[in-house]
């Protein structure tokens, strides 16, 4: 593997029963980046997220994560690795505290370190509570500061503010961009375009077990956005779109304004949300 | 395996007893049965020292004359004497003060103006707070049965033969059945304790996060064995500490304590494998008080039901033979060496059987937490 890639996937495929769940999947991370997987419900987003942590082995293709193979270097794997999961698993009737020094325990880290990753995810004056406590916004908080307490080198982010109100997220999404200027790689599942524009470095669109795009949010707009301008006539003072791409369209808007009949006119940008519909031919939610 | 990551999820899983109610009360349940029982065998057991006050010139002790029949008559008796009949009368008057249950009054020469015909009169003062009316008539016929048989012999001798004689103290055998019963009770904690921890994680998909970390699902099989093994050792050990004086044979206890930990830590861990929910746990728990409890009263040597039919059917069950070991061990003569060794034998094999089904079992288990 290239020394500055993190990951690097290649036709994983990964089936449950009759569903074809991976289809192929392949992409590549580079070293320090924030790498979002896009995709709707069922598209595999948790579960190429699983095969790439170990806790499930694809049926075929090939997946290296910090230097280490996911079905052969399991155990260097997991030393290597934080994993944030979806669901807020911690053990309630501990403290803080209790979980972190848990997390030291099992990685073999010197208990001093659960301060620090405290103090990253701003826990510290709540460190003796017990976790039952703890709102949604602070649950994910620890889970962060566990998936930390050993340094990995790489950190799987799965549907990092899912049920978080826009607050709680916003911490979140600094604790993440925080962890970025430190230097780890970072890998996150979402389905939110708001979250995966706001914290990727580059994206990898995933539909139906499959990576049909990769490349950073304005990447993707420009590869793929359909270039558009929205006029206003003098005449009827009524909005018009018109596609650029349309060289009748085009001529038709030159005329206008040959004529001196356009009051207004504004390029229109796609979203990432309507990149993603018309490359994915899929919505997101 | 990863010796650090095991010892890690054993404390994280001591905390979580520690703070988990529910658990601490089963886990607290056993030292605190005992400490009952052992109150309870105490009480039962405790000889009441009956208090007599006499009055009689011609006393030569409380075991002889009529001061000797009224104290064959209770268990345990403190003989004071008094200088005068009316000392006697005053301590059973208006203003006494309840320090004596019994108290007699013998008049100078009483066997010899017996003999010479005359009727001595002997007072005989009672609290019937602590000398019951069946006891009190007793104690009177006892009296006169003694003054007769001091001026004729007795009309017939009686040879008595006794078969099944009661123990000779019955208070001990009480204790002995107390201790039985709070060491089976306390195998019941391995087994509960073991699957809690392991399907605890699975439902609450905390096994997720061992998974991802360096631990093995082996690692964190063992570590749940581990806690519940020393949680089972602990509070099985508190029993003869507790109750130290009832056992006679202490190296046999320990062992079959020891035997009865791996037993209760194997089952524990077939079950762990086989059930996906605490409260399918919590009912096999409940299912598991009678498995180990039935034996203790229907195969317990120290009770007569262990020579039935029922004694004798209830040997299928695999905790039979801890049972019937850890009573051996704790009565004064064992019927054996060989029989504790049969039970150790059979109860080890037993848990050497659960263990391997165990593995087994956990294997799906693993299988079914990958798949969260």
């Amino acid at each position: 593997m290239e020394a500055d890639l993190a990951i690097r996937v290649r036709g994983v495929v990964r089936c449950f029963g009759t569903n074809r769940a991976l289809d192929g999947v392949s992409f590549e991370v580079r070293r320090g980046e924030i790498f979002g997987l896009l995709g709707p419900n069922g598209a595999g987003k948790t579960t190429t997220l699983r095969v790439l942590t170990g806790q499930i082995a694809p049926q075929a293709g090939e997946a290296l994560v910090a230097g280490c193979d996911v079905v052969r270097d399991r155990i260097l794997l997991q030393r290597r690795i934080g994993v944030v999961f979806e669901e807020q698993l911690l053990y309630e009737r501990l403290s803080a505290r209790m979980n972190l020094e848990f997390a030291c325990g099992l990685y073999g880290v010197d208990p001093s370190r659960v301060d620090e990753v405290l103090d990253l995810v701003g826990l510290r004056d709540r460190a003796k509570d017990k976790v039952s406590s703890f709102s949604s916004g602070m649950r994910q908080r620890l889970m962060i500061a566990r998936a930390l307490i050993h340094r990995p080198e790489v950190l799987f982010l799965d549907e990092p503010s899912r049920g978080l109100d826009p607050a709680a997220a916003a911490v979140v999404h600094a604790a993440v961009l925080e962890l970025k200027r430190s230097g780890t790689t970072i890998l996150l599942t979402t389905h939110y375009m708001e979250e995966a524009e706001k914290l990727c470095d580059r994206l990898g669109f995933i539909v139906r077990g499959r990576v049909v795009a990769v490349g950073t949010p304005l990447e993707l707009r420009l590869r793929h956005a359909q270039p558009r301008m929205r006029v206003l006539l003098d005449e009827d003072l009524k909005e018009r779109v018109l596609d650029l791409e349309d060289p009748g369209q085009v001529g038709q808007l030159m005329s206008w304004i040959a004529g001196g009949r356009v009051r207004s006119a504004h390029t229109m940008e796609d979203s990432l949300a309507d990149v993603f519909l018309r490359v994915a031919g899929a919505k997101l939610e | 395996m990863n010796s650090r990551a095991i010892l890690a999820i054993a404390r994280k899983d001591v905390l979580e007893v520690l703070l988990n109610k529910q658990l601490l009360i089963v886990v607290l349940m056993i030292p605190i049965m005992s400490a009952f029982f052992l109150f309870m065998g105490r009480i039962i057991g405790r000889e009441t020292v009956t208090n007599l006050l006499v009055y009689d010139p011609d006393y030569k002790g409380a075991a002889a004359g009529l001061v000797g029949v009224v104290s064959q008559g209770f268990g345990d008796v403190k003989v004071t004497l008094a200088d005068s009949p009316e000392e006697v009368a005053r301590a059973f008057g208006p203003d006494r003060d309840g320090s004596y249950a019994v108290g007699l009054v013998v008049p100078g020469g009483f066997e010899e103006s017996l003999r010479a015909g005359e009727r001595p009169i002997v007072r005989l003062y009672l609290d019937g707070d602590e000398v019951g009316e069946s006891r009190a008539q007793l104690l009177q016929a006892a009296l006169v049965n003694y003054a007769r048989g001091l001026l004729a012999p007795d009309p017939v001798r009686i040879e008595a033969q006794v078969v099944n004689p009661p123990r000779s103290s019955p208070v001990a055998d009480i204790n002995k059945f107390y201790l039985v019963t709070a060491l089976a009770f306390s195998f019941v904690l391995g087994s509960m304790l073991a699957p809690w921890l392991l399907v605890e994680e699975v439902e609450k998909k905390t096994i997720k996060v061992l998974m991802v970390s360096p631990a093995s699902w082996w690692d964190i099989v063992l570590a749940k064995a581990l806690v519940a093994g020393t949680y089972q050792l602990a509070m099985s050990l508190l029993v003869p500490v507790i109750m130290w004086q009832e056992v006679a044979h202490l190296p046999w206890l320990l062992l079959f304590i020891l035997g009865g930990t791996l037993f209760s830590v194997a089952l524990g861990l077939l079950i762990g494998g086989i059930l996906r929910s605490q409260g399918a746990v919590q009912a096999f728990s409940g299912m598991s008080v009678f498995a180990y409890m039935l034996p203790v009263f229907l195969a317990n040597p120290l009770l007569p039901t262990a020579q039935g039919d029922l004694g004798r059917w209830i040997r299928v069950l695999p905790t039979y033979w801890l049972t019937d070991g850890i009573a051996a061990s704790v009565l004064q003569s064992p019927s054996g060496g060989a029989r504790l060794v049969v039970d150790l034998l059979i109860s080890l094999g037993f848990a050497l059987l659960f263990g391997v089904a165990a593995v087994r079992y956990m294997r799906r288990q693993a299988e079914v937490a990958a798949a969260l």
